[in-house]
């Protein structure tokens, strides 16, 4: 697709870009394949992008290259760049190329850049580097003194990825005062005259300290190389641990994946998919195709994650192949079979109670709630206390409400229904998209059509018997959650069924969250969502930033459908029906923040914001009692870690266990919500109340684009994320009345858009 | 690719268990030949590595010690001699060291030491059949070679035998059946699903197995089904035992699996009833899997639970035992009761809200309270415990796992930082503190044994452990202490 440069999440959401470097060329490039060896086996769980610099390499070493890592990003470097460089002996081979790293200087790609000489070996976990938020950090020479650093590895942060910096190093190599023997690294001391982060060397070990073959200290996490003896040319006599410790990731491409996939422990998704795909193209073992199948399904490649468990007999008794199978087949729909595995997968006792709430789920999708039911006490009856099974049962157990008025004068509703202490935002969101089709709320008008469950002929048949079929709103475009393989989004519909709606259908409100990659997801998706917007009277995205990217996936005659429907939530105080503003507040602020796919939200930040947020508490509690407001259950493990690392107790709102009146009444109440989850922004907002988003999710900053308030969102990266919070929150408390002017400003111009579009659906509505 | 294994058809247990209730006195021969087997077997142990092995010998060793030990003795002697059947009373020691002989061979597992272990529950019980230990022994020795119907005998003669079921023996019996049943329900399902089978009725199992087999083998999987199911049929009906009825099955199925790809969704009842069988063999069901109405909360759920409320935490000490606190402790908000704990109402006050326990002890589990916290250091021991221990209906709450363990799983303080296994008291006096919600949080009669333990009869004889760290947990409790009296320590 084809959406502009400037959309992508990483920029919205402020999420630190971060890069491994690596100058490379031919002769070195066996050290560089044992390097990214040695970082997937010693790193395993770290996958961000590595910058490859070149100037002369084959494409037989790219494909190499590739093979060993998934996010190579290619940099041909700017050779001529250095030849006015004042250089040293013309002798020495690295006379031109040791400057060529200097293009690091020049990216601007990334916020953090980690080099790495072609010449290392990575021994232990480097994830404090890439914890690192400020300076430029190396370890010292060895031999040298603390005060100049080894240039092997430098951990960059942005400030030194600037024009200006790459002036300075311009300047010095054309004046020809630094050690020129030193080439880059001559010229990174001479700038810099010692001011650089100085940091243990264990990473950054130089092999000299290893002579007379001394063993590897257990602590190095990066050894060094230097010299002109390098492993993978013989090595040099006196350093055969050294050598030994290099060579033990000097592997073939299998014997590297065997080894990758045998180790225990978390291993990122993008790592076990690049080398497990090929592992078992090349017939690899169960064990394997497990483990592989397992990451695709993390990053939503359910059909991938079908396509590798059948290429072979699952033995009956391989219970894990069978349950996760089971998984995968569900995710893209096939029903039968996937009830199939699973039902042989209940064999083992310690997953049993899992693997029968999966099947009740089945069951519950295919709107049998008897046999969901009974298969949600199966799982009780091996775990009297597992949740899922528990939450199944619940479900089926109470029956539906049962609808009290007459089809014919109803609306059918396609939503997110909670169960009981589901998620606050998504417990107030059906009501608020009923109260923008009039007073009534309740079942007397409206027809509940849960958005996870198969549309079967029974389901359709009730929804062409009523007057008009709404769906949202929330993010329903996202694959994932309650994936399904018939519309490959929230509502599981399939296209025939969705073609012999015959009543009008409006889509209100719905966000659309990116797709990333998964090329057979993605083309349903279109398919279906083409399809949905040619057959709508109605089709109103949440934010412009879903417009925009909705668009950009339809035919051209489709695309002036797409309207904007603000939340409704956003404007509680004008729907809610005797609506009045509080005459006082609370002395409150709330915070929220959300813990669902907590691995994209904070990247490797999560200790960092944890440490700012408790700064900001602390100041903002100076002046103001902070409490914390739970949306789900989970939102609770900030307070936990809080209390645990940082020793504060924040009274918290069990949202999860509020009615809607009390949710909104809790939000009208408080001076300011700090809210990470989409919708501890927008309720409060709705309810007349200033905001501060933390953005971990492009859906927040698309929210505050279109209020034209891009300055009430942080980005949970920030590196100052305390002090900026605490400034904002507390300007905002200090100038309260006018914020509040504000916000109720800015709601009016999304309730004329709602009312507008108001306009347009009683039409047909 | 068929694997038969036929060698366990000669030491079908069927004639050893007639044997036994035919009551045919077995006397002194039985004792010596039994330990002779015991010391036959020892020599096919040593130098074997195998950990299992090793304690098996070891206790071997100690069985033979106390045998010479006692034929060394001329008035004990006389009893092996004059082949008594009351040895086992006489001789205690030997009675013991056979059973704990018996149990290491069924941790080891193998079919000869199977052998070993069923030998032994022979000797005792035909002296002494009203032994306990003999009859859980058996009953395990018969569950692991798949004796489904004496197994189950013997579970019930063991539990004829015990007051409490603290094992869940009758749990235990009711899932055996039921594995038993799904089996045999799983092969009628593939006679019906093939008509053909029956006109290979009278053959014997193996001999269909391997014909089966050998068809599948060539493709011939049409000819090879008929056959296979009139094989697991009449496996059935000779009476192999259910660990060789399911060993073919599970080949069977895989054979399915291999042949059927695409439409599995017709085999969906066989594997049902596959898995029950295999899952009921390991797993028995919970009785009342809703528990009578019980939820199960969570950390949070908890957490909303108690906030806002005085609470009082009562120790299972003389010192509370003893003293006059009852009304006081009762007029908090919420009491907190520990494990054995005992009522005596002037001393301890009456009322338990919170009845917090390890899960592996029975102690005060019927008793009625709103909410009951188990906690436990082993996931599957208390999951275990969970589904074996809680009474249905005696309470309104009960914690689930984010609840198991709340000084490692909560605070997150492992071994490193606190070494010892801490204390159900000091699990919940840090999940209060944690959770910092109540305005009071009083200690009452913590005095870290000082004054020894007041508990319920039954429980008294239970060691004060020295696993737990008394002194560090009353150090982090007085650091944090913020009004001590002899009875009382205010944490708020």
């Amino acid at each position: 697709m084809t959406s502009p440069r400037h959309a992508t999440p990483s920029n919205l959401t402020g999420k630190r870009r971060i890069a491994f470097a690596s100058y490379v060329d031919e002769n070195y490039l066996p050290g560089f394949l044992t390097l990214l060896r040695s970082l997937a086996l010693t790193n395993p769980g770290i996958c961000e992008d590595f910058v490859v610099l070149y100037d002369d390499l084959l494409p037989a070493s790219v494909t190499a290259i590739r093979r060993l890592h998934p996010r190579i990003k290619l940099r041909q470097v700017n050779a001529s760049h250095y030849d006015e460089f004042v250089k040293g002996n013309p002798d020495n081979y690295l006379v031109r190329k040791a400057y060529f790293i200097l293009d690091v200087f020049r990216i601007r790609d990334y916020d953090t850049i980690i080099t790495l000489d072609t010449d290392m070996v990575v021994l232990g976990d480097l994830s404090e580097l890439l914890q690192m938020r400020r300076g430029l950090g190396a370890v010292p020479q060895f031999f040298q003194g603390q005060d100049k650093l080894n240039s092997g590895l430098l951990v960059i942060q942005k400030e030194y990825l600037s024009d200006e910096f790459c002036a300075q190093i311009d300047a010095t190599g054309r004046s020809g005062e630094y050690e020129l023997d030193k080439h880059d690294q001559g010229i990174l001391n001479a700038l810099l005259q010692g001011s650089f982060i100085s940091l243990d060397s264990r990473y950054n070990y130089v092999k000299r300290r290893l002579a007379g073959d001394l063993p590897v200290p257990d602590d190095v996490a990066i050894l060094h190389f230097t010299g002109r003896h390098k492993p993978w040319n013989g090595g040099e006599l006196g350093y055969s641990q050294a050598e030994a410790a290099w060579r033990a990731y000097d592997l073939s491409d299998a014997d590297f994946a065997t080894k990758f996939l045998a180790q225990s422990g978390p291993k990122h998704p993008e790592l076990l998919m690049h080398f497990g795909r090929r592992m078992i193209k090349h017939g690899g073992e169960l064990r394997a195709a497990q483990q592989v199948a397992s990451a695709y399904m993390d990053k939503g490649g359910y059909h991938e994650a079908v396509d590798i468990l059948s290429r072979s007999v699952i033995p009956a008794k391989e219970t894990g192949a069978h349950a996760l199978l089971g998984s995968a087949l569900m995710s893209v729909s096939r029903y039968d079979e996937a009830e199939a595995h699973l039902l042989l997968a209940s064999a083992d006792a310690a997953n049993s109670a899992k693997v029968f709430s999966q099947v009740s789920q089945i069951a519950w999708i295919r709107n049998d709630d008897a046999k969901a039911n009974r298969y949600a006490l199966q799982g009780l009856t091996t775990n009297p206390t597992d949740r899922m099974s528990r939450i199944m049962y619940k479900r089926t157990v109470e029956g539906g409400a049962g609808d009290t008025g007459i089809p014919s004068e109803q609306l059918a509703h396609v939503a997110f229904y909670m169960d009981g202490q589901g998620n606050a935002g998504d417990k107030v969101l059906p009501e608020s998209v009923r109260m923008c089709f009039g007073p009534d709320t309740g079942p007397r008008r409206w027809h509940s059509v849960h958005v996870h469950r198969l549309v079967d002929e029974k389901a359709l048949e009730q929804i062409n018997s009523r007057r008009g079929l709404v769906i949202g709103g929330g993010g329903l475009f996202i694959p994932d959650t309650s994936p399904n393989g018939n519309s490959a989004w929230q509502w599981n519909v399939p296209d025939d069924m969705l073609k012999r709606i015959n009543v009008p259908i409006a889509v209100f409100a719905v966000g659309y969250n990116a797709f990333d990659g998964q090329s057979y997801t993605r083309s349903r998706f279109t398919e279906s969502l083409r399809l949905l917007v040619s057959r709508s009277a109605f089709f109103g995205l949440r934010n412009h930033g879903s417009v925009e990217k909705v668009r950009a996936l339809l035919p051209a005659e489709l695309r002036d459908k797409v309207l904007f429907q603000p939340c409704p939530t956003t404007v509680a105080r004008q729907l809610t029906p005797g609506w009045q503003d509080p005459v006082r507040r609370d002395e409150t602020v709330l915070i929220n923040c959300a813990y669902d796919r907590a691995g994209l939200r904070f990247g490797h930040d999560y200790g960092h914001f944890l440490k700012e947020m408790a700064t900001a508490i602390r100041a903002i509690g100076k002046h103001t009692d902070v409490r914390y407001a739970a949306h789900a259950v989970t939102d609770e493990k900030f307070v936990f870690d809080l209390r645990r690392e940082y020793g504060i107790s924040l009274q918290v709102e069990p949202m999860y266990d509020y009615s809607n009146e009390q949710i909104r009444a809790s939000y009208a109440r408080t001076k300011l919500v700090i809210g990470m989850r989409g919708h501890a922004g927008m309720i409060p907002f709705g309810c007349g109340t200033p905001i501060i988003s933390l953005i971990s999710h492009p859906k927040m900053a698309y929210f505050l684009s279109d209020i034209g308030r891009p300055e009430w969102g942080v980005s949970v990266h920030d590196v100052n994320l305390g002090a900026v919070l605490s400034e904002r929150a507390l300007g905002i408390l200090g100038n309260h009345a006018a914020t509040v002017a504000d916000v109720h400003q800015r709601q009016q111009d999304l309730w004329a858009v709602t009312r507008q579009n108001a306009a347009i659906l009683s039409g047909t509505f | 690719m068929v694997k038969l294994r036929a060698g366990w058809l000669e030491g079908r247990l069927t004639s050893a268990s007639r044997a036994m209730t035919t009551a045919t006195p077995l006397g002194r021969a039985n004792l010596a030949s039994c330990v002779q087997a015991c010391a036959v077997h020892s020599g096919k142990l040593s130098r074997n590595p195998d950990q299992k092995r090793i304690r098996l010998d070891e206790a071997i060793a100690e069985l033979i010690s106390t045998y010479t030990r006692v034929l060394a003795d001329p008035e004990k002697a006389t009893v092996i001699a004059s082949a008594k059947t009351t040895w086992h009373k006489e001789l205690p020691e030997i009675l013991e060291a056979l059973l704990q002989v018996g149990s290491k061979a069924v941790d080891v597992g193998a079919p000869e030491e199977m052998r070993l272990a069923l030998t032994i529950t022979d000797t005792v019980l035909s002296v002494r059949d009203s032994s306990r230990a003999a009859w859980r022994l058996r009953a395990q020795v018969l569950e692991a070679t798949g004796q489904d119907a004496e197994a189950i005998e013997a579970h019930e003669r063991y539990a004829a035998l015990v007051k409490d079921d603290g094992l869940g023996t009758a749990a235990r019996i009711v899932g055996l059946k039921q594995s038993h049943e799904r089996l045999i329900e799983s092969i009628r399902l593939l006679q019906e699903e093939s008509p053909a089978a029956q006109s290979f009725a009278g053959i014997p199992g193996i001999e269909l197995w391997a014909e089966g087999g050998d068809l599948a083998d060539h493709g011939q999987w049409e000819q090879a089904e008929p056959r296979l199911v009139a094989a697991l049929a009449a496996m059935v009906e000779e009476g192999w035992s259910s660990t060789e009825i399911r060993s073919a099955l599970a080949d069977f199925i895989d054979l399915l699996l291999e042949e059927n790809t695409g439409q599995l969704a017709a085999s969906t009842r066989l594997f049902e009833l596959y898995a029950d069988h295999v899952r009921l063999k390991v797993r028995e069901p919970v009785l009342d899997p809703l528990l009578g109405g019980t939820e199960p909360i969570g950390v949070s759920d908890f957490r909303n639970l108690v906030a806002g409320k005085t609470i009082c935490l009562v120790a299972n000490s003389q010192g509370a035992g003893n003293s006059t606190m009852g009304s006081e402790i009762d007029s908090y908000d919420l009491v907190v009761r520990f494990n054995s704990y005992q009522i005596n109402p002037s001393a301890t006050g009456k009322r338990t809200d919170i009845h917090a326990t390890i899960h592996k002890h029975g102690f005060n589990w019927a008793e009625k309270v709103e909410t009951r916290l188990v906690f436990g250091g082993n996931n599957g021991l208390w999951q275990q415990s969970m589904r074996r221990r809680l009474v249905p209906g005696a309470q309104r709450y009960v914690n689930d796992r984010t609840l198991r363990w709340p000084v490692r799983d909560l605070g997150m303080m492992g071994e490193d930082v606190w070494p010892s296994i801490p204390t159900t008291g000091f699990n919940m006096l840090y999940l209060l503190d944690f959770l910092d919600v109540n305005p009071k949080i009083d200690l009452i009669g913590f005095d870290f044994y000082d004054s020894g333990a007041y508990r319920l009869p039954a429980a008294m004889k239970l060691p004060i452990t020295p696993v737990h760290g008394y002194s560090k947990e009353k150090e982090w409790v007085l650091a944090r202490a913020q009004a001590v009296t002899d009875i009382r320590i205010s944490l708020r």
